[in-house]
């Protein structure tokens, strides 16, 4: 079964958070280039993406608390997660610690662990913001300790808006060009390699069609 | 309404306008533990979904006088009912309940009716308050043991914990006495009761269905909830918890309980036990099924299926298992709730209670066109296997595709089913056959006069109507023939098929009669678009 899952990805990402965090919504950002609304998800869904030469599987699963037993099999093998929280949320921070990152100790040993504020625009209205900075980036060193850190360029810590577009494909370059790099030819192919650039504008990223529908 | 009935297959010849006709002849419908197979699956087999439970089968009428009408029966009084039997008769007496508790506990339960009444909460105006809330024709709860609230189909669980307590206390009352609470009416309102091993579903309708088909109902409901959790994680979290607030682990599945409850309000096939097949060309329908076997030759999967629209094209599954018609409500019901299969190859474990109610299977989920009409799933044993079974799913659509199948499939999504016209009979208005072997069943487009919303839930209730009185077990009818004020009814029930005819009400008994003898031999001739007698086997 593991050949299977190699033989059909090179790289596989799992996006992990409570349930409406809006794990869906970023992936959809960053697959289709669009903002709707999402359903809460069943499961688990599969999306595979085109990076230069490689196929990135990735899994966006639900958030709701009765699938947590099942998600051995997403997690297992996984090179790269996302920890998906909701910046107006405490408790869906906390979840982060309590009860998704158990969960990754059947992920590859070097998995890289980005964690990822979501919703930033919703800071700009009224709600208000209930991790700091600080809290989230060192939450975020905490739980890499098993890469080396330093070689990254920046730490592996996220707010971004899927409403607004930014930062969400920051966050999958960043992985990709720690796990899967390309070289600048490739890199001419793939478009942009991501560093945080809050002034850059809004990348609509689907240059490949999501697999099905 | 005058009724006129007989018990024989062909022709009636004398009338009856009594309404405690006894059936002379031994019942078609018989109570038998039958096998979970297509080939036996019969109503009764619906109704006591047993497989985990087996509760001692009394069957109470309370019937409490509503304060409002001039009804002179007395004002608590329990009376067996034996036409609500589920089979299990006991010659045990039943004894009269009339204790102060139960007629405090029915006060408390009939705030349910009365506006005037208030529930705690004084501040703020609950939802639970309004007219509107009240007037709900069918309120479905579900409660924990603990009486704990669980879900409601109206308004907020936390506005309803003194109903739902009243209600746990309702049970374990009655309980306490060795025996079961099965329904009460007060007023117009029906009080069903499913007792379950860790839950109570409570249903509260003053609309058309009777109290088996209501029980019917919350069946659904409840394995709708064994659907999403399985029966061995409900039992473990109440083994350890008795308290448990077992909403925190069903975030996100309210839906499909919403779902389930509208589509039984509308659709015929969960009260028959049978699903519907879409129209198609048997020949189409059976290179869809072959190019499945063909494509999809996995270890440990169990059942593959192709859903259009909440109809079944087609279905393969492996040789010794089958798919009970209720499980396959509940796979169609998980499908038609959720949106969030469109976007994206799912993977998510399904249990299918009549299956087996202790684990999951895992379902591979994904549309095969860009419409996003028809749905394939696979379902399998194998938690592993998702990228086997995508690659399954990649070969069957190219062929579907190349075949030209997936093109049929939404040629006939497109058409609606078919008009009663087509039958070619005069008089009849409406009809649904279902196939008692095959568990499916069809039936023509709403017309005139039933279009508008109000007609429709007028002919959903006289189809309750009918199928309610020829199956009430003390005496189950193999045909019924009623005059209605605006139509005549005619059922008719034999061992292959149930058929349940609306006629014009001037119709008359002979001409009904000729008329459903040729709506018998216009659906055999239809029989292999319509229907699915044979499943394929991988
Ligand atoms: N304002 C704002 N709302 C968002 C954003 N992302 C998601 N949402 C909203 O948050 C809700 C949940 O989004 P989903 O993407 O479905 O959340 P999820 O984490 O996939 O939820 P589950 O699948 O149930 O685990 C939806 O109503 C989204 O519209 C965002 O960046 N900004
Ligand atoms: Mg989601």
């Amino acid at each position: 079964m593991m050949a299977e899952t190699k033989r059909k990805a090179d790289l596989k990402v799992i996006i992990l958070g409570d349930y409406n965090v809006g794990k869906t919504s970023f992936v959809c950002r960053y697959i289709d280039g669009t903002f709707q609304t999402k359903e809460p998800t069943i499961g688990a869904a599969f999306f595979l993406k085109q990076w230069g030469p490689y196929n990135i599987a990735v899994w966006d699963t639900a958030g709701d608390e009765r699938y947590t037993g099942l998600s051995n099999f997403y997690c297992r093998n996984a090179g790269a997660a996302i920890l998906a929280f909701d910046m107006t949320s405490v408790s869906s921070f906390e979840s982060l610690w309590a009860r998704f990152i158990p969960l990754l100790d059947s992920a590859l040993e070097n998995c890289i662990k980005v964690v990822v504020g979501m919703k930033l625009d919703l800071l700009d209205s009224d709600r208000t913001r209930e991790i700091t900075i600080e809290e989230a980036t060192k939450f975020s060193r905490e739980i890499n300790s098993n890469i080396d850190i330093s070689h990254l360029p920046k730490d592996p810590y996220f707010e971004t808006s899927s409403l607004k577009g930014s930062n969400v494909t920051e966050v999958f370059e960043y992985i990709f060009n720690h796990c899967v790099p390309l070289t600048d030819a490739e890199k001419r192919v793939a478009g942009n390699t991501g560093i945080v650039d809050l002034s850059k504008p809004v990348n609509d990223g689907a240059k490949d069609k999501k697999k099905c529908c | 309404m005058a009724e006129r009935k007989k018990e024989a297959d062909h022709l009636p010849t004398s009338e009856s306008d009594q309404d405690d006709f006894i059936e002379p002849d031994p019942p078609v419908v018989t109570n038998q533990a039958v096998a979970d197979t297509f080939v036996n699956i019969d109503y009764e087999d619906l109704v006591n979904p047993d497989y985990d439970s087996h509760p001692s089968g009394y069957i109470h009428e309370i019937v409490r006088q509503g304060s409002h009408d001039d009804d002179d029966e007395p004002r608590v009084a329990v009376s067996s009912v034996s036409d609500v039997s589920t089979g299990e008769e006991s010659s045990e007496d039943h004894t009269e309940i009339s204790t102060k508790e139960i007629s405090q506990a029915l006060d408390e339960v009939s705030k349910l009716q009365h506006p005037e009444v208030s529930l705690e909460d004084e501040e703020e105006i609950d939802e639970v308050d309004t007219q509107e809330w009240r007037q709900r024709k069918k309120h479905v709860f579900i409660l924990s043991q603990a009486g704990k609230p669980v879900y409601t189909r109206f308004g907020n669980e936390d506005k309803l914990v003194t109903v739902m307590g009243v209600m746990s206390a309702l049970v374990s009352f009655v309980q306490d006495s060795k025996d079961l609470v099965r329904f009460m009416v007060a007023g117009d309102h029906k009080f069903v009761f499913l007792v379950r091993e860790h839950l109570i579903l409570v249903c509260v309708s003053h609309g058309a269905e009777s109290s088996q088909q209501i029980l019917l109902h919350l069946s659904y409901v409840y394995n709708q909830i064994l659907s999403v959790l399985t029966f061995s994680t409900l039992h473990r979290i109440f083994k350890q918890r008795r308290n448990y607030d077992l909403r925190r682990l069903l975030t996100g599945a309210e839906k499909f309980l919403d779902n389930l409850l509208n589509m039984m309000d509308t659709e015929p096939g969960m009260l028959l036990g049978a699903v519907r097949c879409l129209p198609l060309d048997s020949q189409v329908r059976d290179n869809i099924a072959q190019t499945i076997v063909q494509n999809a030759k996995v270890k440990d999967l169990v059942f593959a299926l192709i859903l259009a629209n909440n109809q079944l094209v087609t279905l393969v599954r492996m040789k010794k298992y089958f798919l009970h018609p209720m499980d396959l409500h509940l796979i169609i019901n998980l499908v038609n709730a959720s949106e969030s299969f469109k976007a994206a190859e799912s993977w998510t474990p399904i249990c299918l209670p009549k299956f087996d109610s202790s684990g999951f299977l895992q379902a591979h989920i994904s549309y095969l066109d860009d419409r996003c009409e028809t749905c394939l799933l696979l379902l399998s044993v194998d938690r592993e296997s998702f990228f086997i079974l995508s690659e399954c799913r990649n070969k069957i659509k190219e062929r579907l595709v190349k075949y030209n199948a997936l093109k049929a499939i939404s040629d006939s999504l497109m058409k609606t089913s078919y008009s009663i016209q087509q039958c070619g009979i005069s008089d009849l208005r409406h009809f649904l056959y279902k196939s008692r072997h095959m568990a499916q069943f069809t039936s023509p487009e709403l017309e005139a006069p039933y279009l508008s919303e109000t007609e429709q839930e007028r002919l959903c209730g006289l189809y309750f109507y009918l199928h309610h009185r020829i199956h009430t077990s003390a005496r189950p009818l193999k045909i019924l023939y009623t005059v209605g004020p605006h139509e005549t009814l005619l059922g008719w029930v034999t061992q292959s098929f149930e058929l349940y005819a609306v006629f014009g009400p001037l119709v008359t008994k002979v001409a009904a009669i000729q008329a459903i003898n040729k709506l018998l031999r216009w659906v055999k001739r239809e029989e292999d678009r319509l229907f699915i007698p044979n499943h394929v086997t991988f």
